[in-house]
């Protein structure tokens, strides 16, 4: 320990205290529950597990969550990147409003952005007469259910795109611009390869919430078994059903999904970091 | 190539940038554009290069005869050269150097063979060859600039603008890249601007200086004519050290540098003014010293060089008698 922190450290007894309350909190509350999910799941055996997760219904929640956010994931990357990059690099009216736009997902409860693509598209919402007419189904259909996880997941790759491209300013853009770039040119190869590490990070965590969400999808997705649950639907069904072993079970595959995520996201820190380190 | 600008205005919100700026800069020019933080000096450049633009209809930017005001900075071929240097961090020196030349449509853009002729050949010109392989982070700061120098020459630029080109250098690495630069651009001969707030950097390098203040031109001229003939107060004592004095019974205010105070001893009849040594700082070849005038009570600085302070034999406190030698301006 150098001198410095060794004059700004707290004595023996604090630090292990404070060490120790922190660990047996996280083991509490976050390792318990989470090694749980896994004993619950395997609990009948491994034959019981595999028969919950290849049944005809979980296959068809896991494909459905697997095309929600393949859709909705790429949607907001691409709308994600247009904010920031609007955000950050230009200055125009209203732009402390689209901020706040931006950020609205995260304030309101799912819940209601489900409601509210309920009433915008539903049977007897503001556009339903129109879409029954087209015969276009959105609510109770999966389109509906990719729109509700636009909306809630829309902020994730803006809101960590934000302030990077603030920090970094307009210069290389100007650089490139005044060596003959067009705007792709520039977009590509000098904004895109700066931003891309926080881009992707903002993806899993995107990714992440897009195949987690439960609020909004539950209320745009009208539980049709096998056609419109997705696999946190599907728990609560098979949890309602007293279903313990299968709802586990399913639950496991989202929990496995979320230790990837975790993972990927420490690999790409420390990859950023080792970046930011040598250059 | 030849610059134009006529009456340009730029307002940002309610702060106007620059109120009508008349400038004419004559082929292979080193031209200053020398002011204070706020004087519109790196608007006026960064309209030039194209990475601004005047209020809509308030002035035009010519290059070479050519009306380029409403033009993208893409196709003025204005080399730009940025005060952090705003290399691409992600890619190596070559690389950066390169770039102007690998975007160009396929129809104009030069083979690989080619481009890695002329970056090497510029990497050479700018004294860092063998180091494009570099990231912009592994190298120092003199040579990011002159990476970024090489970078903006690769386009092969009808003008190159340099905003504040030493401003984030230290001070030794600053006067051997003055230097540098001063025998490059002989070398070349493209016309250039750069901005500096530096009056030192900008007389000791340009053909030219532009000095701005508030968003307008105070004066234009070559060196000398600024430093020797100010146009403004504000020239005046923005360029170098100046003392305002009140000779006796005269009501009008001088303007003195401190070189043309001549300091006598007390007694000399010659003497013009009477003043006390109130601090004297004798470091290097000259000496400078803090007089307060006895009858008005100002201070006034005076240089001389040691032999003459030696000679003298003056220490703190003592009375002296000054003249002011203003030379051939009134």
């Amino acid at each position: 320990m150098s001198a410095q922190s060794r004059a700004t450290a707290d004595p023996r007894w604090v630090r292990v205290l404070l060490i120790g309350a922190t660990l047996a909190f996280l083991g509490l509350f976050l390792f318990v529950p989470l090694v749980s999910v896994f004993v619950e799941a395997f609990r009948k055996g491994v034959v019981v597990y595999a028969k919950a997760i290849t049944e005809e219904n979980a296959r068809s929640a896991i494909f459905l969550t697997l095309s929600v956010a393949a859709l909705a994931v790429p949607l907001n990357a691409v709308f994600g990147v247009a904010a920031a990059w609007a955000i950050a690099k230009f200055s125009f009216k209203g732009k402390s409003l689209l901020l706040a736009l931006i950020d609205l997902p995260f304030a309101v409860s799912p819940v209601v952005s489900g409601l509210v693509y309920v009433l915008l598209y539903g049977a007897r919402g503001l556009f339903g007469d129109w879409l029954l007419e087209h015969d276009l189904q959105i609510i109770f259909a999966v389109p509906g259910m990719v729109l509700a996880t636009v909306f809630v997941t829309f902020p994730f790759v803006a809101r960590e795109l934000i302030p990077l491209m603030q920090a970094q300013g307009n210069d290389q853009e100007y650089a490139a611009l005044s060596l003959g770039a067009s705007g792709w040119q520039t977009f590509r190869r000098v904004t895109l390869p700066n931003i891309k590490w926080a881009l992707f990070y903002g993806i899993i965590l995107c990714n992440a919430r897009a195949m987690g969400e439960f609020g909004a999808v539950s209320v745009v997705s009208g539980h049709i078994r096998g056609q419109t649950n997705t696999l946190p639907l599907h728990v609560e069904v098979l949890y309602n059903e007293y279903n313990m072993a299968a709802a586990f079970a399913c639950a496991s595959i989202l929990s496995v999904l979320g230790l990837v995520t975790l993972l990927l996201k420490t690999l790409i820190e420390w990859r950023a970091g080792l970046r930011r380190r040598t250059h | 190539m030849s610059i134009s600008v006529e009456n340009l205005r730029r307002t940002f919100g309610t702060f106007q940038a620059l109120r009508g700026i008349t400038l004419e800069i004559p082929d292979h020019q080193l031209v200053a554009l020398l002011g204070p933080s706020g004087s519109g000096k790196t608007t006026l450049l960064r309209i030039i290069g194209g990475l601004d633009f005047p209020d809509a209809g308030q002035g035009r930017v010519l290059i070479h005869g050519e009306d380029v005001t409403n033009q993208p900075a893409a196709s003025r071929r204005a080399g730009f050269v940025f005060q952090h240097y705003a290399l691409f961090n992600h890619l190596t020196v070559f690389e950066n150097v390169a770039f102007g030349l690998e975007v160009r449509p396929a129809a104009t853009r030069p083979k690989p063979e080619v481009i890695r002729d002329r970056v090497l050949e510029l990497l050479g010109l700018v004294q860092l060859d063998g180091l494009q392989q570099r990231l912009p982070s592994e190298l120092s700061g003199g040579q990011r600039q002159r990476v970024a120098l090489a970078r903006a020459l690769a386009i092969d630029p009808m003008v190159l603008l340099l905003d504040e080109p030493f401003g984030a250098l230290d001070a030794r690495v600053r006067k051997d890249l003055r230097r540098w630069l001063r025998s490059f651009h002989t070398e070349l001969g493209v016309t250039t601007i750069f901005v500096t707030h530096d009056q030192q950097e900008a007389l000791e390098l340009a053909d030219t200086v532009v000095v701005m203040n508030q968003g307008q031109i105070e004066q234009i001229g070559s060196p000398q004519q600024v430093y020797d003939h100010p146009a403004s107060p504000f020239v005046y004592e923005f360029l170098g050290d100046v003392n305002r004095v009140r000779k006796p019974g005269r009501p009008d205010l001088f303007y003195v540098r401190p070189h043309e105070v001549r300091v006598l001893f007390a007694g000399d009849s010659t003497a013009e003014l009477h003043a006390k040594v109130e601090h004297l700082f004798a470091a290097g070849p000259s000496a400078r010293l803090t007089l307060r005038m006895l009858d008005s009570k100002e201070t006034l600085d005076a240089d001389m060089t040691r032999q003459q302070l030696d000679e003298m034999g003056l220490s703190e406190g003592d009375e002296v008698g000054l003249k002011l030698v203003l030379g051939n301006r009134a």
